[in-house]
């Protein structure tokens, strides 16, 4: 593996749930590893464990469920072993999530602009720009010409020893820091193209369209730097067209701030057009992974293969859809071994009996099958 | 949004007329329908002779349906009779039992809001753990007992076992000592003991009001305590569950900021209406507990009235509980418009 | 591939296979609601001293040891546990065990019967004003609504007041304020179930309102309907007591718990057991039902299940 810049590497995760009808093992084991700056799709069908992952990262795993084991290491820090404490530093600055429903995942009671505004005065800190407004704000006083003589010298006054206190400014007061804040929440709802920002920083959610508040999600979520974005099925509520508009912001503002993005979906097509790397699941386990064009092109796991040729096409004609036989298994009672055994057409003995091993079919490019197929696909 | 308030208010007034037309309706039937409508414009010391002209004087030699509106002026010039169970006009009786009644239940909700609230919060934020259960408990009787035998048994054990056990104990009966109100009266400005004698500088009658007040708001205010705590726990268990909590964790907010500031206002919001209604229904179903510790006011009267098929007075006190009914729902209204930014534009 | 089609509908042609799988969701779900019952105590134990207490009103004659309406006048205000007297005797010498078994009767009666025939009423009303909408609806809630501005306890008093004192027509007057809360309750559930799929489609195979309202709304309708009927029991329970404590009962010499409390108020500091022991009877009563209410609006919430 190239020594390039890991920003984060899950290690064998495993997750359950415990419910009344049974253990419900949510994840077994899943391996990822996130470069800076890189773009990764986490796909599969619903209930295969994405939106579980994501929680997992973010340790937002609430009981009936549990993290039972694994690794999760940001920058080289294992996020399963900080105290909450720490975990919450890291919540909201490090690590974002935009999630899939904006209506629902934003607090009805609140303006927008309060809601971004508290993530910002909660891992920012922002006395260094309340000083530089403080400083501006004199400037601005002091170029009123109809200023009586008395009143300047005392402005004048004052912005030197402001000026002199650049290096060690005194504590901003609650009103300074809303004030700054604001200004703050202004410019990245700028950064994410909302129309009129300065209108919409005071509005409520239930005001605004979909797709803006969406947006205004991910200005929330953008608003620390984080150096993992997670946008979890962030589009799968939008119109098509928002949905190509908002996929274009995220990878932009990736740009920007250097972030790594995990994009979950289950739309492949949203895969192929913005992601670098890809990761496939199913029920509970990473089934292969690696850049966007090597799995797309050659798909080596049965189950990739199966999802890749089950999207219709346009320029064939089909008599029936092509499915993949069976369906999702109950993860109370997970199959054997190989999970995808059952519904698989290549599958022996070997498959039942234990989980395969992560094999390296191309350099970048893994699966965990004991039978990866190597010819074919599109 | 100011503009947007004060339409609220008058389209809401203008949608209670409904409701005050109804109860005017009612009682007109009452009293002049199925009772003699002439004894609530009588008094004790009224002449036979004056009858013909009290008669002719509110129209109850006309026709049915001109009387109504002989009736509607008298309700509105402020002429609603004279209260045969109490001895003086109806409007007097309303100005001097509407304080008593008011009071007690602004104490009681006092009791049962500061108490019934923050109790919710800590039972749904410690679910299932011994305090939820201790509160769930302490609630669920609080909405089975009688209110009646829940003052017998305060006065039982407050006033006469603290008296034999020599403990300092509450008065029985009263809103304020008969010695302490002769010998240290007070002008009466509004009718609210606490609110009069403090601002008179008067501590003897302000303490001696004080103490007599105890009793019954904790007795009438422990029922509806029980009802909001109930309230303000399902619903902020309700909001818990809520997405944005989720987001609000995911954005690194401590848990207490999660509960508190998130959480909160949005439960808020049902608990509000609950907290309207008791009010409401404190202020006019107070009967029982003003019963028991002899408490002068709109229970006591309205107990008296029915009693005494005073219809001067019944009709009275109908139109008042049904003003009271108006305004306590505006006011519930305006403060969910308040709390909830989605209903204000509406 | 025709004849594979063929095969398996002869397979399923047993209509009592077909209604058994249909019922099995349903027994599966209610086998589940057992379990979550089991789970909680506070349920149970209501549910058991609403048992104790239907046990007590049936067997009452057997159970009493004094005839409830016994005068003794050598043998009056006896403390609990003298002569034979296991709460005591009254101011009349009546028994106060004896009275409160038998109050069972009354007390729990006149709930029961009122919820009943207010809930049933109710129901009919509010979802058939909540489907039709309409003016009938309009006229229905304006209806409700000035029932509603008046306070229970009073409205009763007032109605009693005009037809009689008794216990009977307590319980009229009861059934008088309470039914437009169930009209009210049932028309939210209607209004919002009328919006749903599952009507249009019975409407479009030509059902009746009076099917749909009947086989569809009503029984989407139960879940908070009984729950609200099972706090109702005591709410009516409580108003019943405090109505005859007031004096709108009169039957002076029934053994009705309210009116105990009220003829046990004159002397209660002396001799309180006639307070406390008709008091607690309606507190466990009233509590009894509230756990029940609780604990099944706990279970049938959609929300709290898994």
């Amino acid at each position: 593996m190239s020594n390039e810049d890991i920003v984060l590497e899950i290690k064998d995760l495993k997750t359950n749930f415990y419910t009344y009808e049974g253990v419900v093992k949510a994840l077994d084991g899943i391996n990822l590893k996130i470069r800076r700056g890189e773009t990764v799709g986490l796909v599969g069908e619903t209930g295969c464990g994405k939106s579980v992952t994501a929680r997992s990262i973010m340790r937002l795993v609430l009981p009936p469920g549990k993290i039972e084991e694994g690794q999760v290491i940001l920058e080289g820090t294992d996020l399963l072993k900080l105290s909450d404490e720490e975990m919450r530093k890291i919540r909201g600055s490090k690590i974002a999530i935009v999630f899939q429903d904006p209506m629902t995942y934003t607090n009805p009671v609140f303006t927008i602009g309060y809601q971004i505004a508290e993530v910002i005065k909660l891992h920012q800190d922002l006395t260094d720009r309340v000083h530089d407004m403080r400083i501006k704000k004199l400037k601005e006083a002091l170029e009123d010409k109809n200023l009586p003589d008395s009143k300047r010298e005392k402005l004048e006054k004052k912005l030197k020893e402001y000026e002199a206190l650049r290096d060690n400014p005194p504590k901003p007061t609650k009103k300074e820091l809303d004030e700054v804040a604001r200004e703050e929440a202004i410019k990245m709802l700028k950064l994410v193209r909302m129309p009129y920002p300065e209108k919409v920083v005071d509005q409520y959610p239930h005001e605004l369209s979909g797709g803006m508040r969406q947006r205004a999600m991910i200005a929330m979520a953008l608003s620390c730097n984080p150096v993992l974005f997670i946008a979890d099925e962030a589009t799968t509520a939008l119109d098509v067209t928002i949905q190509a508009q908002v996929l274009e912001l995220i990878n932009e503002l990736k740009d920007k701030f250097n972030s790594s993005v995990i994009i979950i979906t289950h739309d492949l097509g949203v895969v192929a057009n913005t992601c670098d790397s890809v990761a496939v699941m199913y029920a509970g386990v990473i089934v292969e992974r690696g850049p966007v064009e090597k799995v797309f092109y050659n798909p080596t796991h049965p189950y990739t293969k199966g999802l890749l040729a089950a999207i219709p096409r346009l320029d064939k004609k089909l008599d029936r859809l092509a499915t993949i036989r069976g369906s999702v298994p109950n993860l109370i009672y997970p199959p054997s071994g190989c999970r995808f055994h059952p519904r698989c057409d290549y599958a022996t003995e070997e498959c039942k009996k234990q989980k395969p091993p992560v094999q390296e079919v191309e350099p970048g490019h893994y699966v965990a099958c004991y039978h990866p197929v190597t010819n074919g696909g599109n | 949004m100011i503009v947007k308030v004060r339409d609220y208010i008058i389209r809401r007034i203008i949608l209670s007329i409904p409701v005050i037309l109804g109860a005017l309706f009612i009682t007109f039937f009452l009293s002049h329908v199925i009772g003699n409508p002439a004894a609530a414009y009588v008094t004790e010391r009224t002449p036979p002779e004056a009858i013909p002209a009290i008669i002719h004087q509110h129209g109850l030699d006309r026709p049915i349906w001109e009387q109504f509106f002989f009736y509607l002026r008298d309700v509105i010039t402020g002429d609603w009779g004279y209260s045969m169970a109490v001895h003086m006009d109806v409007t007097a009786a309303i100005a001097t039992f509407f304080p008593a009644t008011f009071e007690l239940a602004m104490a009681a909700m006092v009791f049962s809001v500061g108490l019934g609230i923050p109790l919710g919060i800590v039972s749904a934020t410690h679910k299932d753990q011994w305090i939820d259960q201790l509160t769930r408990i302490i609630a669920l009787s609080g909405v089975s007992l009688p209110v009646f035998w829940l003052a017998l048994m305060l006065k039982y054990i407050f006033y006469y076992k603290f008296w034999q056990w020599g403990l300092p104990y509450l008065p029985n009966v009263g809103r304020v000592d008969h010695l302490v109100e002769i010998l240290y009266p007070i002008k009466r400005i509004t009718g609210l003991y606490l609110f009069d004698s403090l601002i008179q500088g008067n501590f003897v009658f302000f303490w001696s009001a004080l103490i007599h007040l105890i009793m019954p708001a904790f007795c009438l205010g422990y029922i509806s305590m029980a009802l909001i705590t109930r309230m303000m726990r399902s619903s902020m268990l309700e909001v818990l569950k809520e997405d944005y909590i989720l987001l609000a964790r995911a954005k690194g907010l401590s848990e207490r900021v999660v509960i508190y500031r998130h959480a909160l206002r949005n439960a808020l919001i049902p608990t509000v209406t609950v907290i309207g209604l008791a009010f409401g229904g404190l202020m006019t179903g107070a009967v029982l507990t003003e019963t028991i510790f002899a408490w002068h006011g709109l229970g006591q009267w309205s107990t008296a009235a029915i009693l005494t098929t005073d219809f001067a007075a019944i009709n009275g006190f109908t139109l008042l509980v049904a003003f009271i009914f108006v305004i306590m729902n505006l006011l519930v209204d305006l403060l969910y418009g308040i709390l909830d930014p989605r209903i204000r534009y509406s | 591939m025709t004849e594979q089609i063929q095969a398996n509908e002869e397979q399923e042609f047993s209509r009592f296979e077909l209604w058994k799988e249909d019922l099995k969701p349903h027994i599966k779900e209610f086998k589940y609601s057992l379990h979550l019952l089991k789970q909680n105590p506070l349920v149970i134990t209501g549910i058991v001293i609403t048992l104790f207490y239907v046990f007590i009103a049936i067997f009452a004659p057997w159970i009493a040891p004094y005839d409830p309406e016994l005068i003794d006048l050598s043998n009056r205000n006896l403390p609990p546990l003298t002569n034979g007297h296991l709460f005591g005797t009254d101011n009349y010498g009546m028994d106060i065990f004896s009275r409160v078994i038998w109050g069972t009767r009354v007390d729990f009666g006149m709930a029961l019967i009122v919820v009943l025939v207010t809930a049933t009423f109710g129901t009919i009303l509010g979802a058939s004003s909540g489907y039709l909408g309409g003016k009938y609806d309009e006229l229905i809630m304006r209806i409700t609504d000035i029932f509603f501005a008046f306070p229970g306890l009073i409205l009763a008093m007032a109605i009693v007041t005009v037809i009689g004192r008794s216990l009977q027509n307590i319980m009229f007057a009861l059934m008088f304020v309470w039914w437009p809360g169930y009209t009210r309750l049932i028309r939210a559930q209607a209004l919002a179930e009328r919006e749903k799929l599952y009507v249009e489609a019975a409407r479009s195979v030509g059902a009746s309102d009076l099917r749909i309202i009947f086989k569809h709304i009503i029984p989407n309708s139960i879940q908070p309907l009984i729950v609200a009927a099972t706090m109702d029991l005591g709410g009516v329970l409580l108003t019943a007591a405090g109505l005859s404590f007031i004096g709108f009962g009169a039957e002076a010499g029934a053994p009705e718990w309210g009116w105990m409390i009220a003829a046990g108020q004159q002397y209660f500091l002396q001799y309180p057991w006639e307070v406390l022991f008709p008091g607690l009877a309606i507190f466990f009563a009233v509590l009894a039902f509230n756990l029940m209410g609780d604990g099944m609006r706990d279970i049938m919430d959609p929300r709290l299940r898994r």
